[in-house]
């Protein structure tokens, strides 16, 4: 029998099949696709955030250099104007308004145009002597800056370049003449041989920077800046700024010192990029930022990183889409096999539920040929269709072994009984050897003993049959165990007598069996015939023995009822003990000489003289028993 | 679309109708008055900003004009010649008109410790006082530069004197050595433009020995006789505003950049925060909150001192029928 799984130790699963399936797949799937849009995410986050980072700054770089282009063709004229008027000198004031309106002419970025002189340049009393040529609805106009008011030697345009001998570029400034124009002025100093002339300058008209800055392509919510020298915002996304803070004063409103830094670093002519926090929305931003060359500016370009990034984010949320709804739809596929597999599971576990439920006929029906499932349920219900073929085998085997058991108990019976009226050397022989028992005729020298039951005929006739069979049996059975001690096989049974053999491999021992036997019969008769004295007439039993070489085996007599086998010694000896039996009356024991010859040492024999005895050609010497010789 | 003048006749009455009933209504005629100040709006004139925003001139049974200054003002010109009824200015210059026989009286004074100070950068090479010979000083002009007359008087320095305007580009650009500078304005202003405060040395004039007083309060001395009341009110109400303005800077800060924004000025708040945490600090310097106003007799005397010197005055100013103390309460 097989060993019994014992399953109650391990922790029951909390989950079906097909839950557990569907988890364990879309949760394998889902962690596959969202490594995959981390790795991808970070790879072109990573990829975008390069590239931006370029365009940035050469965004800022290349409207720097732009802007920076701008003025110098601005500060050109004035320069060029500066250096020649060094070499020639002013002589008068008609003179340089000339000057200005051809420059002006020739250079259509500069908005006004003028020339201002040391003092006393032409006169020893004369102070002041500037002209200032403009642009204007009407035309060109020139107006006189000799203003003692306006002292245009104090003023900044004339003063620092004439203070540091270099050329400069004023700070920008609202022009209210122009009409409150942003604008900046460029001032050339004209020095000859250390001595300050005076000053060229040019102004141009700043009010498209704000334009400028925002036609820039940008990010999203992305914008560009101006600072001028003083980080001064010339422009900026939110107009107020514009020349009224400057990125110090938003640092130092919003207290961010590292704005401040950011700001310095800028204004001092540097480039580069970084990540700020956006001090107009306080988001996360990339700066790029480029210096306008000549004029001390900082063109700066800043770009949301949400903005930046959202091609990355677009791409994600896209990924993001499609794998969920790839998911779904995986999920989906995978309910519907893992419903395919567990459906037949389900059936045949319903099937073998019902088998060990002693349901032999059960079948699993409805599952598809063809693959493994298919292969286990036809494995089950073949299983199942052997299982009672054997059952039913075993059943059949059951009966036959039952039956077997009754035949064996039956033949154990009649064995029993039988083995009392077969001769002891048959049975020897068919215990040699039970499928082919040798039962032939062979030469053997035995001792043959004829018991007769004297009067048998005249006693049938007077008790019935039932108290004859009685009587039979409480004679014959009185002394069967005498016949058996002394080793005698019963041969054959007549109505009235027995025929006992005797054969021992010692011709003198089965005869003193046969006498010793017969004397014994002889005795328990005597002993059956007083106790049964007054119910039957008593019992006479002749006894005829004789010894020799006889035929001992088997004989077969065929007849119309069939075969029939006997177990006997056939031969003279036999015939001649059957004669001497004869011969003997009231109880005599006769023996044949043979016998009597071989016994004669163990009992008192009387000769009782020859006999002729039929069939028997020569007279026979027969003795009588008397009992056994006193030791 | 132009209107015609009917209209506009006809609507300007019903303006000036409705005014008329809804300034009624307190049944209290206000006395109309009007206050020069010295420069463009800023919290430097906080106090004065608040007192009107606050309605502590009204509650004064004053209406008040508030007329921004600029660098073509003269406020204390302006009163000598009858174009408003305050102003103010400074203490020197006061004195000076004073003793030029303009009739002028200090109603109140405003800054107790000057702010003035020269600026120099670190690396210039100067490193005290004596160092700025031979440099360049950009100095503002008229009595702006007395201070700075008298330092370089008293110090023996010989200093090549530029004319400083407003703006402080030429400091910025090293085309000066040195500049004056308000402690409250212009010293920030660069700040603002990016330079850091550990690059810049100054020099105060109040540490020097040369503590001028600045803003003060003015008026003529027909004014302060003949309307006195109205004078005490107005200089108790605009040292009030001061109060608050120095109490809820915040709020005062909305009444300065509202006129900052409306006048299109290139300011911006903190500079104006900055402006007013100063303005406390002078105008409070030794007389507390509750002594704002006082002309401090030593004071007077070092002025006429170093204006004697200068011979910027043939006499000194007295005090007498000069410092009115007008805030103070009879």
């Amino acid at each position: 029998m097989a060993k019994e799984v014992k399953n109650d130790s391990l922790k029951p699963r909390w989950l079906r099949l097909r839950a557990r399936f569907v988890i364990f797949v879309l949760s394998g799937v889902a962690l596959v696709s969202a490594a995959m849009a981390v790795v991808s995410h970070m790879e072109a986050s990573s990829a975008l955030l390069d590239a931006s980072q370029a365009y940035l700054l050469s965004l800022a770089e290349a409207q720097a250099n732009q802007l920076a282009r701008r003025l110098d063709s601005v500060a050109g004229p004035a320069r060029d104007l500066a250096t020649s008027l060094e070499l020639v000198g002013v002589k008068n004031e008609s003179f340089a308004t000339a000057l200005l309106k051809q420059n002006l002419i020739a250079n259509p970025h500069i908005y006004g145009m003028a020339l201002a002189l040391a003092p006393y340049s032409l006169s020893p009393s004369q102070r002041y002597a500037a002209v200032y040529a403009f642009r204007s609805p009407k035309g060109l106009k020139v107006m006189d800056l000799n203003n003692p008011r306006y002292d245009y030697l104090s003023q900044n345009w004339y003063l620092i370049p004439a203070l540091l001998g270099r050329p400069v570029w004023s700070e920008p400034y609202f022009d209210e003449g122009a009409g409150n124009v942003l604008m900046t002025t460029y001032s050339a100093p004209m020095v000859d041989k250390g001595k300050m002339l005076g000053v060229v300058t040019a102004d141009v008209d700043l009010g498209d920077l704000g334009k400028l800055v925002r036609s820039l392509s940008l990010h999203e919510g992305g914008y560009g800046f101006l600072l001028t020298r003083q980080g001064t915002f010339l422009a900026a996304p939110d107009p107020n700024l514009v020349m009224r803070a400057s990125i110090f004063s938003v640092a130092e409103e919003m207290q961010r010192p590292e704005l401040r830094a950011l700001g310095r670093h800028m204004v001092r002519g540097a480039a580069g990029l970084r990540e700020i926090i956006d001090p107009l929305n306080q988001q996360k931003a990339w700066l790029a930022y480029a210096p306008v060359k000549g004029v001390g500016w900082s063109f700066g370009v800043v770009a949301p990183s949400e903005a930046v990034l959202a091609p990355v984010t677009d791409l994600t949320t896209h990924q993001l889409f499609f794998a969920v709804v790839g998911l779904a739809i995986l999920g989906l596929v995978v309910l519907l096999m893992v419903v395919g597999l567990t459906r037949p599971v389900k059936l045949l576990t319903h099937g073998a539920k019902r088998l060990s439920g002693g349901d032999l006929a059960c079948r699993v029906e409805g599952i598809r040929p063809g693959d493994e499932v298919g292969e286990l349920a036809n494995t089950f219900n073949t299983m199942a269709s052997d299982l009672s073929a054997h059952v039913e085998e075993l059943k059949r085997k059951k009966q036959e072994l039952e039956d077997s058991l009754h035949r064996i108990e039956l033949l154990e019976n009649i064995e029993q009984t039988l083995g009392k009226f077969v001769p002891a050397s048959v049975k020897a022989r068919i215990e040699e050897a039970p499928e082919a028992p040798d039962l032939k005729k062979r030469e053997q020298d035995v001792s043959v003993l004829f018991l007769d039951v004297a009067g048998y005929t005249k006693m049938s006739e007077q008790v019935n049959g039932e108290d004859m069979n009685f009587l039979i049996e409480r004679y014959f059975s009185s002394f069967l165990d005498d016949i058996y001690v002394n080793h005698g096989d019963i041969n054959e049974t007549a109505g009235d007598g027995l025929m006992i053999i005797f054969q021992e491999d010692d011709p003198v021992v089965h005869a003193v069996n046969a006498v010793t036997c017969a004397l014994a019969v002889r005795h328990k008769v005597a002993a059956v015939n007083r106790e049964l004295e007054g119910r039957f007439q008593p019992v006479t039993i002749n006894i005829g023995v004789n010894s020799g070489t006889a035929q001992v085996g088997s004989s077969r007599f065929e007849g119309l009822a069939g075969t029939r086998w006997t177990f006997t010694a056939s031969g003279p000896v036999t015939n001649t003990a059957a004669r001497i039996g004869a011969l003997a009356t009231q109880g005599e024991i006769y023996l044949g000489p043979e016998t009597a010859k071989r016994v004669e040492d163990r009992f008192e024999l009387k000769a009782i003289g020859p006999q002729t005895l039929k069939n028997v050609a020569q007279p026979v010497e027969v003795f009588a028993v008397q009992g056994p010789k006193a030791a | 679309m132009k209107k015609t003048g009917f209209t506009r006749g006809c609507l300007a009455a019903w303006l000036v109708a409705a005014l008329l009933l809804v300034s009624a209504l307190p049944a209290m005629a206000l006395d109309k008055v009007s206050l020069q100040l010295q420069w463009v709006h800023q919290a430097q004139f906080a106090g004065f900003y608040v007192a009107q925003d606050q309605g502590l001139y009204r509650q004064a049974g004053l209406e008040v004009e508030i007329r921004p200054g600029g660098p073509d003002i003269n406020p204390l010109h302006n009163l000598a010649s009858l174009g408003c009824d305050f102003a103010t200015g400074w203490l020197s210059e006061a004195m000076v008109l004073r003793a030029k026989e303009v009739p002028l009286v200090n109603l109140a004074q405003l800054i107790q410790r000057s702010a003035l100070v020269l600026v120099t950068f670190n690396n210039s090479g100067i490193n005290k006082i004596e160092d700025l010979n031979n440099h360049r000083v950009g100095l503002w002009r008229n009595q702006f530069s007395v201070p700075t007359h008298a330092l370089f008087a008293r110090n023996k320095i010989r200093a090549k004197e530029i004319a400083q305007r407003t703006s402080m580009a030429p400091f910025l650009s090293r085309a000066v050595d040195a500049a004056m500078a308000m402690l409250y304005n212009e010293y920030h202003s660069l700040y603002q433009a990016g330079v850091d405060l550990d690059q810049i040395k100054i020099f105060s004039f109040a540490d020097m020995g040369l503590n001028f007083p600045e803003d003060g309060l003015y008026a003529l001395e027909d004014t302060w006789n003949e309307r006195r009341d109205v004078c005490r009110r107005f200089v108790a109400a605009s040292l009030e505003g001061w109060r608050r303005a120095f109490a809820q800077k915040d709020q005062a800060l909305v009444s300065v950049m509202k006129r900052v924004n409306e006048a299109h000025l290139a300011s911006n708040r903190p500079h104006q925060r900055w402006m007013l945490h100063s303005m406390k600090e002078i105008y409070t310097h030794r007389v507390g909150l509750d002594k704002m106003g006082h002309l401090s007799p030593d004071d007077l005397k070092q002025v006429n001192l170093v204006l004697l010197e200068q011979g910027f005055i043939p006499s000194p100013v007295e005090a007498e029928g000069f410092a009115v103390q007008a805030w103070q309460k009879k």
